[in-house]
């Protein structure tokens, strides 16, 4: 009765809402997507969005309104089909946001107890145990008890009893948010390492986009209980199509677009600092705002004029090391602009800014 | 809905809705039976247009407000000193608060009728040796005796209460305040009372429930000059009423008022409690200790708790021991000194009706505990964690909160027109009959207290277990029971300790076989043998006391 299928997770239009004191309160409203198997697919939102709330119910610990999951084919939740398959049954691992190391066990009992619930030998399950241990580097640690780790400590522990049991797919809820900065560029790498070589499938939940852009292989981005966009981070960052998304990944100036003329392959754009040139992009209809990012702009220093420029004047200009972020002002709209580091620039000096019509990002209303 | 919430809900309610409904249902039967025929207004009547009822009511909430008013200043004053300030010996005075808590209420009556009982106390007797003959200033058997010897009683729950809250107080506010340029008083004024508020509102309104259903010290000390209170009055209807018979239409007409004002009681400090431990919950944590430096006044403070604790603790217990070691009541003297012999031990323990109650009272206490510890964890889990419908959680936490506010007389009464209709079963008249009052009794304290443990609990820490394979039994089995180990152990001692000296509804569902320990002493107490009471009273005592210095031992390493 499963159909064979190759995606490894199909989540169909799920609905969720939770009741809250006499009124349910819609928490998603018609979530899709599908996720390959191998494939490191980021669910990515402002805080509230309803990740979480997605990630549970693919876990199971969430009971949707409506909709339907599968995993690998086999149907796990089914609105129509009155199927809700308990957590314990999905063979399914998951990395909890507060870790949930068991605070009376030792870091190897942790780490033994999805293969304990699985009846491996005790053998068997010795050399598991030691095996996912080394993978995340805690070998030889496994008789400390959990609690006298650090918190990097049990996001690894955390990790390897998620990667202990070889699931059919991982589920992470934040796992990097409670590290410190450099700890969680570390972890990014390491978990990416550990996914990319077990093979694993993996569904992982971010409120920070930087981290999403560096780890996934997708993402979908999610506001207010849908998905707003999906794709690869590339396109995501530099072709979005919807205003949210070039608003919440990365920085960008985003201009309504008051008029606009057709050209041979570009487009004029009309808008409140100027006409701004662009390509055409045919993937966006009814174009209704334009966007560029910092890095594709181009300031010309004082004095310098560039044909075609538009006007702006230098509100603050600071020196990071490798580059110089500037907050410019053009005809009342703030903006950011990045320039080369050998250039100077001071507060109030009249500057020229070029648009360059290949990374001007065209977004639907 | 699954097996599990439906099981709970039927045990629930047979324990707490039954009962509760035979009462008030009671009241409008001829008989005051749930289950005899007739339909009538004649109880509520009798009882309503009869001024006795509201003076009654009066005596009863100037017991209940007086003694809780006593408790709440000794038990701030002890969280005060205690936790707050660099007192000498502190621990010393916590574990004396805590111990006091296996002090039966009716052995602190009977050590200070001992003492102050108008003609033979040893203090009314010092008095007029020394001042003449008419000088016999002390009355235990008046209400301001009650309203003493219950405020002691309930002066260590009030400690219990108020100290975390003295104890979780955040200097850091204090300091800001201070900072500010607030004076000491200011900032006591300002600052710390609000921040107490909560605590100390819940404490009053607690102790306050707590001593309007009371029957140890009324019943000792006041029905011998006949001042009533709820408890008292609903005794003697049901052992004393000029027919014979039980008068149960009156028990179940005046028990419904104050069950109504009990019932909203309970609510207004479940309201409290809730705010208030979220509130304890964000401070908390990582502030040091800083605690008032008494200077020269260490030492006078120190001593001040020292003399409250011998003379208003150990004083009256001592007087107890002293009759339990002699064959009548004698003034303390050489002579009487030299007549001490453990003759009422050697017969208490050698006579087989004592040691039947002695051993119902184990088997009383030993089942109660573990079945509240079964009950109150299956609820606290499925109010907090469970998927059952919100409709199933809410009713569960309101019908475990419920007895708190049944006085236990009244909850006994209820039980006996219960199994008197429900005769097949066989349960009234024997230990289980006892044993279900208990189990009902300390049902919301089970609740409430495991309830706090699990909510320091991080879901996840359960969900992850799911996630790895475990069905919710193993979860709850692996994860949860381990984890709340020591709070169980806790609470499990509590409602030992509790059951086995609870003598209210022991003393309501008393029969032929199913006498306690409490109810032997309490029938020696009435029918004038002391001295025997006495060494009932203090056996009893040694138990609890072990029980509770078990209880303090797991709730410290809970702590940790
Ligand atoms: N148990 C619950 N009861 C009621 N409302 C809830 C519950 N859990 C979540 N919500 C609400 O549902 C919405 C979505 O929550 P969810 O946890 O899925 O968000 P999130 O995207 O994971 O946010 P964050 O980044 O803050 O973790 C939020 O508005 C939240 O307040
Ligand atoms: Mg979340």
């Amino acid at each position: 009765m499963n159909m064979p299928s190759e995606e490894m997770l199909r989540v169909n239009d799920i609905t969720l809402s939770y009741r809250v004191g006499d009124i349910d309160m819609p928490v998603l409203n018609g979530v899709s997507f599908t996720v390959e198997p191998g494939e490191l697919f980021t669910l990515l939102g402002p805080s509230g969005c309803g990740k979480t709330s997605t990630l549970r119910s693919v876990a199971g610990l969430e009971t949707p309104t409506s909709g339907e999951i599968t995993i690998g084919g086999e149907t796990v939740y089914s609105s129509s089909r009155k199927v809700q398959l308990a957590p314990n049954r999905r063979r399914l691992a998951m990395v909890f946001q507060s870790y949930a190391i068991w605070p009376h066990m030792t870091v190897a009992e942790n780490v033994a107890f999805p293969l304990r619930r699985m009846r491996v030998d005790p053998p068997d399950r010795r050399r598991r145990v030691d095996e996912a241990l080394g993978m995340v580097g805690l070998a030889g640690e496994g008789q400390r008890s959990a609690t006298l780790l650090s918190g990097g400590q049990q996001q690894r522990v955390a990790l390897a009893r998620a990667l202990v049991s070889n699931p059919r797919m991982i589920l992470l809820d934040e796992p990097l948010s409670n590290l410190d900065a450099k700890l969680r560029e570390q972890m990014r790498g390491e978990i990416r390492d550990l996914q990319r070589r077990s093979g694993t499938t993996a569904v992982f939940v971010t409120h920070d986009q930087a981290e999403a852009l560096a780890m996934s292989d997708r993402i979908a981005v999610m506001d207010k209980g849908n998905i707003v966009e999906m794709g690869n981070p590339e396109t995501l960052y530099l072709r979005p199509r919807k205003k949210f998304t070039a608003q919440f990944l990365g920085q960008a100036l985003i201009l309504p677009i008051d008029g606009l003329e057709q050209g041979s392959g570009t487009l004029q754009l009309r808008t409140r600092i100027g006409v701004v040139e662009a390509l055409a992009d045919t993937r966006v209809k009814n174009v209704a705002w334009m966007a560029a990012r910092p890095e594709h702009l181009t300031v010309a220093v004082p004095g310098a004029q560039i044909p075609g420029g538009i006007p702006a004047r230098v509100v603050r200009a600071q020196f990071t090391g490798s580059t110089i972020d500037l907050e410019l002002d053009a005809g009342g709209v703030l903006f950011a602009a990045v320039a080369r580091n050998d250039r100077k620039f001071a507060p109030g000096d009249e500057v020229t800014v070029s648009f360059d019509p290949s990374n001007i990002i065209l977004l639907e209303s | 809905m699954s097996v599990f919430g439906a099981v709970l809900l039927i045990v629930v309610g047979w324990l707490v809705v039954l009962p509760l409904g035979a009462v008030l249902l009671g009241a409008f039967r001829p008989s005051g039976l749930l289950l005899d025929p007739g339909l009538t207004l004649d109880n509520v009547r009798r009882v309503y247009f009869n001024s006795e009822i509201w003076s009654l009511a009066w005596t009863t909430a100037r017991f209940a407000l007086g003694s809780t008013f006593v408790g709440l200043i000794v038990g701030a004053l002890f969280a005060w000193m205690i936790e707050r300030t660099d007192v000498p010996l502190a621990g010393f005075f916590r574990g004396a608060f805590i111990a006091q808590m296996a002090v039966p209420p009716f052995l602190l009556a009977m050590g200070w009728t001992i003492l102050l009982s108008p003609r033979s106390g040893l203090l009314n007797a010092i008095g007029a040796q020394v001042f003449g003959p008419g000088f016999t200033p002390f009355n235990i058997y008046s209400i301001t005796g009650m309203i003493f010897v219950e405020g002691i009683a309930l002066a260590p729950s009030a400690f219990l209460l108020l100290g975390p809250a003295f104890r979780n107080l955040d200097p850091n506010m204090e300091e800001a305040a201070r900072m500010s340029g607030a004076g000491s008083l200011e900032v006591f004024r300002k600052v710390t009372l609000p921040l107490l508020a909560p605590a100390l509102l819940g404490a009053t309104i607690f102790l306050t429930i707590v001593s309007f259903v009371v029957f140890d010290v009324p019943g000792i000390l006041g029905m011998p000059s006949r001042i009533w209170v709820l408890s008292s009055r609903i005794y003697s209807l049901a052992h004393e009423s000029p027919n014979g018979l039980p008068d149960y239409g009156a028990i179940s007409a005046i028990a419904m008022m104050f069950i109504l004002a009990l019932l909203i009681a309970a609510y207004i400090y479940q309201k409290i409690i809730r705010g208030s431990s979220r509130y304890v919950t964000v401070t908390g944590k990582s502030f040091r200790h800083r605690r008032t430096a008494l200077g020269a006044w260490r030492l006078p403070v120190a001593l001040l708790g020292s003399v409250y604790l011998f003379v208003c603790i150990c004083l009256p217990i001592l007087m107890v021991v002293l009759a339990s070691l002699q064959p009548f009541m004698m003034r303390p003297s050489a002579a009487a000194l030299t007549n001490l012999s453990l003759q009422n031990y050697a017969q208490i323990f050698g006579d087989a009706h004592i040691v039947r109650a002695m051993v119902n009272s184990f088997v009383i206490a030993g089942v109660t505990s573990f079945g509240v510890l079964v009950i109150a964890f299956a609820c606290s889990w499925a109010i907090s964690r469970s998927q059952l419908p919100g409709i199933v959680r809410r009713i569960l936490d309101v019908f475990t909160l419920i007895p708190l506010a049944i006085p236990g007389i009244i909850l006994g009464t209820a039980l006996i027109y219960l199994y008197l209709a429900l005769g097949f079963l066989g349960i009234y008249g024997t230990i289980w009959i006892i044993v279900i009052a208990h189990t009902t009794n300390y049902l919301s304290f089970g609740v409430r207290s495991i309830n706090s443990v699990l909510s320091q609990m991080h879901p996840e820490l359960e969900e992850a277990a799911l996630v790895a394979g475990s069905d919710r039994a193993n979860a709850v089995r692996a994860i949860i029971v381990p984890l709340a180990a020591p709070a169980l152990v806790a609470t499990w001692f509590w409602v030992f300790s509790h059951s086995i000296r609870e003598l209210t509804q022991a003393l309501m569902l008393q029969s032929v076989g199913n006498a306690t320990l409490t109810t032997t002493l309490f029938g020696y107490w009435s029918s004038g043998e002391p001295n025997k009471a006495a060494a009932v009273g203090i056996s009893l005592f040694a138990v609890v006391l072990l029980a509770v210095l078990a209880w303090a031992a797991a709730t410290l390493r809970f702590r940790k």
